[in-house]
C-alpha cells in the first residue's frame, strides 16, 4: 500500500494512479456506505431527531421545536414542528436525515478509510473527523431553523437586518439546500484530521508548511 | 486543553511566565506556523464566498447560467443521439419518449469548476502556474458535467429511484473529489510546492 509520504518522490504519471486510486477506493466505500442506509435508516434518523431535539429544543423566548421521525421510510425522515407560543402558531418542516447527515458522514469515513496511510492512524482520525463533520451538520441545521423562524411569518420569533437575512438565506441555500459545499467541508475535515503537518511538508514543500515563498493572488 | 492546564500547574510551581500569557504565546506560535495553511484557507472560503455571492445576481442567472446550461442540454443531447436515443432539447429541457429532464442550477459544471479555481487561486504558486492550472483542469470538470447529464438520463430513463440516487447522493460528492483531485494533482505539481529537485517531474 503506497503511503503518502511516498508520494513527492514519485513521478506524475504515478501521482495521477495515487489520486485515481483514491478517488476510485472512495467512492466504492462510499457507494457501500449507501447500500447500508436500509440497515442504519431507523437508528440514524432516530438519532437525528433527538439530537435536533436537545440541541434546538427551545429557540428564544417564544420559539419551540419538536422534531419527530416520520416511519414513512422516505428520505425526508425527520418532521421538525416550529412554533410560537405567543401566537400559538405552527409550521412544519421536512428534513432528511440522509441527506442533511449520513451522506456527508459517509463520504468523510469512505475518505478517511481510502486514505494510503496506516490503519491505526486511519482509526484514530475516524471519530473525530465524524464528530466534526457532525458538528458542522448541526451548525447548518441551526441555520435553517434560524432561518425557518425569521421569515416573518406567525412563527417568526427574530427579526434579523436585512442583510444579515440575506446572508442567512445564502448559506441556507448552498449548505442545506444545494448538496456541493458540505461535501467540500467534509474534504476540508478530511484534510484536518488525517493530515499531519509532517505530511503536509512531505506532500506540498515548504510553500505551505512556511510562509517565506508566498505568491498568493 | 489538558495538556495546557498541565502546563500551567508546572508553570506556576517553577515560578516561571503568566500561564495565559504562556498559552497565548503558545497557541500564537502554533498559528503562525500554520499561516500558509491558514492563509490558504481563509483565501478560499473569500473567494468561494465571492462567487455564490456572484452566483445570486440576476445576471449570472441571465448572461452566464442559463446560456451555458442551454448549451449544456443541447450538447447533451446530442451525445445521447448519437448513442442512438431519440432524444431532443429546448431550452434547458432535454429528453425523449424515456425519460425527460430539465438541467439545472446546480447540475452545472461552473460551481465545480469555481471552487476548482478558488483552490488554485488561494495556493501559493506563480500567476503562470496558476494560468496553466486553470487551463488544465476546468475543462475536464466541465466535461464531466455532460457525463452527469447522460448519466442521469440513463438513471431517469431507468427509474426515478436510481435518477435520484445519482443526482443527489453520488455526482455531487464525486464532482467535490474530482476537484480535490485535480487541484492536489497540480498543488503537488508546482515548483513551489514540490521539495528541491522534484518539480515538474
Amino acid at each position: 500500500m503506497p503511503t503518502a509520504e511516498r508520494l513527492p518522490s514519485a513521478g506524475t504519471a504515478r501521482r495521477w494512479r495515487l489520486a485515481a486510486s483514491l478517488l476510485v477506493r472512495t467512492m466504492v466505500l462510499y457507494a457501500a456506505f449507501l447500500a447500508l442506509w436500509p440497515v442504519w435508516q431507523e437508528a440514524y434518523g432516530r438519532g437525528y431527531a433527538r439530537a435536533g431535539q436537545w440541541l434546538y429544543h427551545s429557540f428564544g423566548r417564544d420559539g419551540q421545536v419538536r422534531f419527530r421521525r416520520l416511519e414513512t421510510g422516505d428520505a425526508f425522515d425527520v418532521d421538525a414542528t416550529l412554533g410560537n407560543r405567543r401566537t400559538r402558531q405552527t409550521v412544519e418542516l421536512q428534513l432528511s436525515s440522509r441527506y442533511g447527515g449520513y451522506e456527508l458522514a459517509a463520504l468523510e469515513s469512505a475518505l478517511i478509510l481510502a486514505t494510503p496511510i496506516p490503519w491505526r492512524r486511519r482509526l484514530r482520525a475516524l471519530p473525530f473527523a465524524l464528530l466534526l463533520v457532525h458538528l458542522f451538520m448541526a451548525l447548518v441545521l441551526g441555520l435553517v431553523l434560524t432561518s425557518a423562524f425569521s421569515n416573518g411569518d406567525p412563527v417568526a420569533v427574530v427579526q434579523l437586518p436585512g442583510p444579515i437575512k440575506f446572508l442567512l438565506g445564502l448559506a441556507t441555500q448552498n449548505l442545506a439546500v444545494m448538496y456541493t459545499l458540505p461535501y467540500v467541508v467534509a474534504l476540508f475535515v478530511w484534510g484536518l484530521t488525517v493530515f499531519r503537518r509532517a505530511d503536509l511538508e512531505a506532500l506540498l514543500g515548504s510553500s505551505l508548511a512556511s510562509p517565506t515563498r508566498t505568491s498568493y493572488l | 486543553m489538558s495538556l495546557g492546564r498541565g502546563r500551567r500547574r508546572r508553570e506556576s510551581k517553577s515560578g516561571g511566565r503568566d500561564p495565559q500569557e504562556s498559552y497565548t504565546v503558545r497557541t500564537l506560535a502554533w498559528l503562525r506556523a500554520r499561516r500558509a495553511v491558514l492563509r490558504f484557507v481563509l483565501l478560499f472560503a473569500l473567494l468561494v464566498s465571492a462567487f455564490y455571492l456572484l452566483a445570486v445576481l440576476p445576471a449570472y442567472r441571465r448572461f452566464i447560467l442559463d446560456p451555458y446550461l442551454t448549451v449544456n442540454a443541447a450538447g447533451a443531447a446530442t451525445l445521447l443521439r448519437g448513442l442512438g436515443e431519440q432524444v431532443s432539447s429546448r431550452g434547458l429541457s432535454v429528453g425523449g419518449p424515456r425519460f425527460f429532464m430539465e438541467v439545472g442550477a446546480g447540475c452545472d459544471g461552473i460551481e465545480p469548476s469555481a471552487l476548482f479555481a478558488a483552490a488554485v487561486l488561494a495556493f501559493p504558486a506563480t500567476a503562470r502556474r496558476k494560468l496553466l492550472g486553470l487551463s488544465a483542469g476546468i475543462p475536464p470538470l466541465l466535461a464531466a458535467n455532460f457525463a452527469r447529464i447522460l448519466s442521469l438520463y440513463y438513471a431517469g430513463a431507468h427509474s426515478e429511484k436510481a435518477f435520484d440516487l445519482a443526482h443527489l447522493s453520488l455526482w455531487p460528492p464525486l464532482f467535490v473529489l474530482l476537484v480535490g483531485g485535480f487541484w492536489a494533482v497540480w498543488a503537488l505539481r508546482t515548483p513551489e510546492a514540490a521539495p528541491a529537485g522534484d518539480a515538474d517531474r
